[in-house]
């Protein structure tokens, strides 16, 4: 089977569809999931914990230069872009934000989409900015599977329309569906 | 120039060729560098500057105008961020490691290495040591692999009003009594900073690929510095730095960065874990 990467883009509202894709893989999912979100820059413990609580994967925030492997979660750290290199290991960075942020879901959409081609899927959730929107369109013109949550249904649903007035993304899924995806995704 | 997502692409293989090429008539070198970062950074600037011409007119001019490939290199090489970046951090270093380090010497020499030409981490540096009152005891020498960047230092540095206002919140929580403004004036959109903050460093040309480092320090500040180097420089760095610290000397590395997979490793010990300080152990 092929090993894919899952390239998850949050903000707003996205918090409780994360913990439950998280809640519903195990183990030994084959392939690595990376969480861009939002979050406050300077407080730098705690997230990953409360993501691990509920998590059956184990989720960890990390280090430059560490390689992705199957079996975790990865949570971009506080105030760096998480890029990632064709090696298949992460880079980190202080660069300037991006759309008010770091991490910047662009750029890690736009990273991803140089580092796995074809092998990336990138989902982008509710969120109140326009990040991600142009990062998953690269993703989409790379070859990689792009999902966009439904705006019916996203708790702020700027984020996921900004992405719908760029191009047609393969899915536009209700968080229920795309928890389904992505299980199903071992098959 | 903004930091903004590229529409124009430039190939891995071209991107190969121009860092080569610059190499080759240049003498920079370049190679050694995060690709995701660089080859992102020249993208945008190919496509701000130069989108209406091919990749092979772009190199030209990269090879052939020397003001052309200065503001290339200012741009590629500025992946910055704000001053007072991790505020903890830096009251951490100030009630603790300081006094630890003076604890042992009376004399701090601080080395900043792979500064960029307005550099956040320095500035802030400076500002703590002058509200210390240490500014004029200790010794810093700044470095850059690049010529045009260490020029930067011989004008005014600019800090656009973005940066000057995270920076100044990041500064509140580092001190709230103090005043961040009091170490710029304010000219129109930029804050140019105070030139006494520099007037005890000194500037020196230094590639990590190169050069040896024949000074010796007790500090060397080498925050998210290493984010930018592949794994062949990041342990031809750590080498280095290695080599020009004091036994017993101090060593700062960013957060999210770690010196394991040097094997240097073994003969550091970290003294504040949550902030990557580590100290050289005496015995090596």
């Amino acid at each position: 089977m092929t090993k894919r990467y899952v390239i998850i883009g949050g903000s707003a509202g996205s918090f409780n569809i994360i913990l439950q894709i998280l809640e519903n893989l195990n183990k030994n999912f084959l392939h690595p999931i990376v969480l861009i979100l939002h979050r406050l820059k300077n407080v730098r413990y705690g997230f990953d914990e409360a993501i691990n609580l509920k998590s059956k994967l184990p989720v960890v925030e990390p280090k430059d230069k560490d390689m992705l492997h199957s079996g975790y979660a990865y949570l971009a750290p506080a105030n760096y872009h998480l890029l990632f290199n064709i090696d298949k290991s992460f880079v980190l960075s202080t660069e300037e934000t991006y759309n008010h942020s770091r991490p910047s879901i662009d750029l890690a959409f736009y990273s991803a989409a140089e580092a796995f081609e074809d092998k990336a899927i990138g989902i982008l959730l509710s969120g109140a900015n326009r990040d991600g929107a142009r990062g998953l369109y690269e993703m989409y013109k790379a070859g990689g599977i792009t999902i966009v949550q439904d705006p019916e249904e996203a708790q702020v649903y700027t984020m996921p329309k900004a992405a719908l007035n760029i191009f047609n993304p393969h899915y536009v899924l209700t968080s229920k569906e795309i928890i389904n995806f992505i299980k199903n995704l071992y098959y | 120039m903004m930091n903004s997502l590229p529409t124009k692409h430039i190939s891995l293989s071209d991107y190969k060729r121009i860092i080569n090429e610059i190499k080759d008539n240049r003498g920079v070198d370049l190679s050694k560098y995060t690709i995701p970062i660089l080859k992102r950074r020249m993208e945008i600037f190919y496509e701000n500057r130069f989108s209406y011409v091919s990749i092979h007119k772009f190199l030209n001019r990269l090879l052939n105008k020397d003001d052309i490939f200065e503001s290339f290199l200012n741009f590629i090489t500025m992946p910055t961020t704000e001053m007072f970046r991790d505020p903890i951090f830096w009251k951490i270093f100030r009630d603790r490691t300081i006094k630890a380090i003076q604890r042992d010497t009376s004399h701090l020499k601080i080395w900043v290495p792979q500064i960029n030409s307005a550099d956040d981490e320095l500035i802030t540096i400076a500002i703590v040591l002058y509200e210390l009152n240490l500014f004029d005891n200790v010794e810093i020498v700044a470095t850059s692999p690049f010529s045009v960047v260490l020029k930067a230092y011989k004008e005014s540095i600019y800090i656009p009003q973005k940066k000057f206002i995270i920076s100044n919140d990041n500064y509140l929580i580092y001190n709230d009594l103090g005043n961040f403004g009091d170490y710029f004036v304010k000219n129109g959109e930029y804050y140019v900073l105070k030139n006494f903050l520099l007037k005890n460093i000194k500037f020196e040309k230094f590639d990590f690929i190169d050069d040896i480092q024949t000074e010796k320090f007790n500090l060397i500040f080498f925050r998210n510095r290493m984010l930018f180097f592949n794994l062949e420089l990041y342990n031809l760095a750590l080498e280095k730095v290695n080599h020009a610290l004091d036994r017993n000397g101090y060593l700062i590395i960013g957060y999210n960065e770690t010196l394991e997979r040097w094997q240097g490793s073994v003969n550091y010990m970290c003294i504040e874990k949550g902030e990557n300080i580590f100290r050289k152990k005496l015995i090596e």
